[in-house]
């Protein structure tokens, strides 16, 4: 069996377009894959928000004269003009910078304002609501109605949170100057006064950070697992007495129809095992997927998802009535057309595959390419592994199913003409 | 002589077609035993019947004396197959081959190793152990094909048509070789459709037809079986009246002339020179060369299977 099985390993990896398939291909799309979505988590990651300020850019850098320390210790300054000036001052900081929270555009009027958040509604650049201050007081119109208890949306709810806070804060100051001008002095007063709005903080509700590509590795994964099963086929194929005259001088020998199956089985799923974790480390590396302290359970699920493979391959073998020369590629475009609804080839899929999840769940479950490409996804995503050895039992499941659908096909052929 | 291949009643259908018709054989241990038929005549499904590779509707097989079966392993270890068509590894070299088909049979790695070297050895591949089957010619090919099939050192091997489509001295060179081994204790049923070798090699033959044996026993004793004798053949310019007279001569069986040839096929007789000859002298014509062949395996085969074409 020792060199029936180095032999069947050996000639595998030569059959022409095996390996190609299996792991050339899945390694070329991986690359694409790196190429193409290497933005995707950077854009995800933005958390800029778009404003209308009403008002003039250069009211920030305006002439500061009338705030001079000689008005201010007579009390003879423009209260409104102050609060005019520092809201500018303030919406301007806001709007500095590579990490600005506010990406700021200005209009002459409210009126020119509103026209402005409603004309951008539903394109990529809308706006969260305008701002001004006008009669000493700050206005915050926003797009889209958000309560205090409830954000519907993130940049409106962040438009909000920020000009809240610039009100109590304005409001505290106001207070100081008329009962305590002293406290002004106070370093640790003005620090925390003055520190950075942090609006937004980086949080996760799941086990890892979720990525946006991430989906799309997962997917390939899934696809690449299935490829694998070309090495099935062609293992299969060549056992298959009947199929050739190799196949037929092979099942002379005195190993048996059973180790000769076990001994193509092992060849073939080490193979395609073997493909799917240099995938996966190339995923890894190059793609920037941390798999972290879930690397073994990825393994295992790689195990389980060639196992289902190569059975795949062994089921599509033993069926006598399709040409053999015609199994590579029917095979090669179920996979393809499985892909799809694991959301494989760009965001229409992903929310095709996102649709049918929601829709025919059942779709899903019998659909190997979307087992594996979940399998990873509540790996990292749960918080516990039970959802992940749930999709990899559905794996084995299949597996099962496809070995008994070979063995009652080949065992009709044999007592038809073997 | 002890028996080796023993097909009792054996019935093999297609659906309507019966390829086996209550067929039987026995091979006795040392034989070289020829399978001759035409083209769909049942050799081939008599083989694979043998072997196992097919199932069969009826009848009996026994290899060494015992039931053969698909899981008779101990049987299948002392057989030895070398197919109508080459049968190897693309992906594997020369030597990768003859091993893995050696595997099949022999656990044993350094035993394996020897007998691999030995076959290579036997067939005369030293020189191209490292290359894969699409470098060789059709020749080298034959000679892997057939080390795949002995590597192990059968007792009973089946060759099936191993010289198609090689030269000479390949065909020469394989002749040889199965002369060896059946010297060296090794059963031999051979098929082909050249005749010739099978005159050559084989101790026994039996020619078959609609998966019926039609004849069987020793060359000289199927020529003995046909009508044909010798065939004289006479370099001559002989006239249409003489033709008349050695058409109507008692043992003339055929009588065929151009391009200054004479052939005359006879029946078995003791005088069949001096009478053609005697013939020729009384129509006044003067032969030129003038020799007899004796009927070949050939004749007998066309005569006994036909001479219509088969598909």
């Amino acid at each position: 069996m020792q060199a029936s099985f180095k032999y069947s390993l050996l000639q595998m990896i030569r059959v022409p377009g095996v390996l190609i398939w299996t792991l050339v291909f899945p390694l070329v799309l991986g690359s694409l894959f790196v190429l193409m979505l290497g933005s995707l988590d950077d854009h995800a990651e933005e958390a800029q928000v778009n404003v209308v300020v009403v008002g003039d850019e250069r009211a920030a850098g305006a002439d500061d004269s009338f705030f001079s320390e000689e008005a201010f210790n007579e009390g003879a300054f423009d209260e409104e003009a102050l609060g005019t000036r520092a809201f500018a001052t303030f919406i301007d900081a806001l709007g500095k910078g590579d990490d600005a929270l506010f990406h700021i555009a200005y209009a002459a009027s409210p009126e020119e304002a509103a026209d402005m958040v409603r004309a951008s509604l539903g394109t990529d650049s809308e706006y969260a609501g305008y701002v001004f201050y006008e009669g000493g007081e700050v206005h915050t119109v926003l797009a889209k109605a958000t309560t205090p208890t409830e954000a519907y949306e993130i940049e409106p709810s962040i438009l909000m949170m920020v000009m809240d806070r610039y009100v109590a804060e304005e409001a505290l100051f106001k207070d100081l100057l008329q009962k305590d001008p002293a406290a002004l002095a106070d370093s640790s007063l003005m620090a925390s006064s003055m520190a950075p709005i942090n609006a937004t903080i980086q949080a996760s509700v799941t086990e890892s950070q979720p990525h946006e590509s991430w989906r799309y590795y997962f997917a390939l994964l899934g696809m690449a697992a299935f490829f694998g099963a070309n090495l099935g086929l062609v293992g299969f194929q060549q056992i298959r007495a009947n199929a050739s005259a190799l196949a037929a001088r092979r099942s002379l020998g005195t190993l048996g129809h059973g180790k000769t199956a076990l001994v193509t089985l092992l060849a073939s799923w080490l193979l395609a095992f073997l493909s799917l974790i240099i995938l996966l480390g190339y995923i890894m590396v190059v793609g920037g997927v941390d798999f972290g302290e879930h690397t073994g359970i990825c393994i295992l699920i790689c195990l389980a998802a060639s196992l289902c493979a190569t059975a795949l391959g062994c089921a599509l073998s033993a069926i006598s009535k399709i040409p053999d020369q015609a199994k590579g590629g029917i095979l090669s475009g179920l996979v393809c057309l499985a892909s799809v609804f694991a959301g494989l080839y760009g965001q229409p899929t992903m929310d095709f595959a996102d649709a049918v999840s929601q829709s025919a769940p059942w779709a899903d479950a019998i659909n190997p390419v979307v087992q594996v490409c979940q399998a990873f996804y509540a790996t990292m995503y749960y918080d516990t592994y039970a959802q992940a050895y749930a999709h990899a039992g559905i794996l084995l499941v299949m597996a099962l199913i496809f070995f008994i659908l070979s063995a009652r096909s080949l065992r009709r052929q044999r007592y038809a003409s073997l | 002589m002890d028996t080796v291949v023993s097909v009792q009643d054996l019935v093999k259908r297609y659906g309507s077609t019966v390829a086996l018709d209550h067929f039987n054989l026995e091979i006795g241990k040392g034989e070289v035993f020829g399978l001759l038929g035409p083209n769909g005549s049942g050799k081939t499904t008599a083989i694979n019947c043998i072997l196992q590779l097919l199932t069969y509707d009826k009848g009996e097989i026994s290899l060494f004396g015992r039931p053969m079966t698909q899981v008779s392993y101990d049987l299948k270890a002392r057989i030895g197959v070398v197919p109508q068509n080459v049968a190897v590894f693309e992906e594997l070299n020369v030597q990768q081959n003859i091993d893995y088909f050696c595997s099949l049979y022999v656990r044993d790695a350094a035993k394996r190793k020897r007998l691999v070297q030995e076959a290579i050895a036997f067939v005369g591949l030293e020189d191209h152990v490292r290359m894969r089957p699409k470098k060789l010619s059709g020749g080298l090919l034959r000679r892997l094909n057939i080390a795949c099939g002995i590597a192990h050192k059968p007792e009973l091997i089946f060759l099936d048509e191993p010289t198609v489509a090689v030269d000479p001295q390949s065909r020469a060179a394989i002749l040889d070789g199965i002369e060896q081994m059946n010297a060296a204790g090794s059963t031999i049923v051979y098929t082909s459709h050249y005749m010739e070798e099978v005159e050559e090699i084989c101790t026994r033959i039996m020619i078959m037809d609609k998966g019926h044996t039609l004849a069987i026993g020793t060359n000289e004793e199927l020529k003995a079986l046909v009508a044909a004798g010798e065939k004289i053949v006479i370099e001559a310019h002989v006239s249409e009246a003489a033709l008349i007279r050695l058409r109507a001569l008692p043992h003339a069986l055929r009588v065929e002339y151009g391009n200054g040839r004479l052939e005359v096929v006879c029946e078995n007789a003791e005088h069949n020179v001096a009478d053609v000859l005697d013939t020729l002298a009384q129509a006044r014509i003067k032969p030129g060369r003038i020799w007899a062949e004796p009927p070949t395996l050939n004749d007998v085969f066309l005569e006994i299977t036909g001479r219509e074409l088969r598909d």
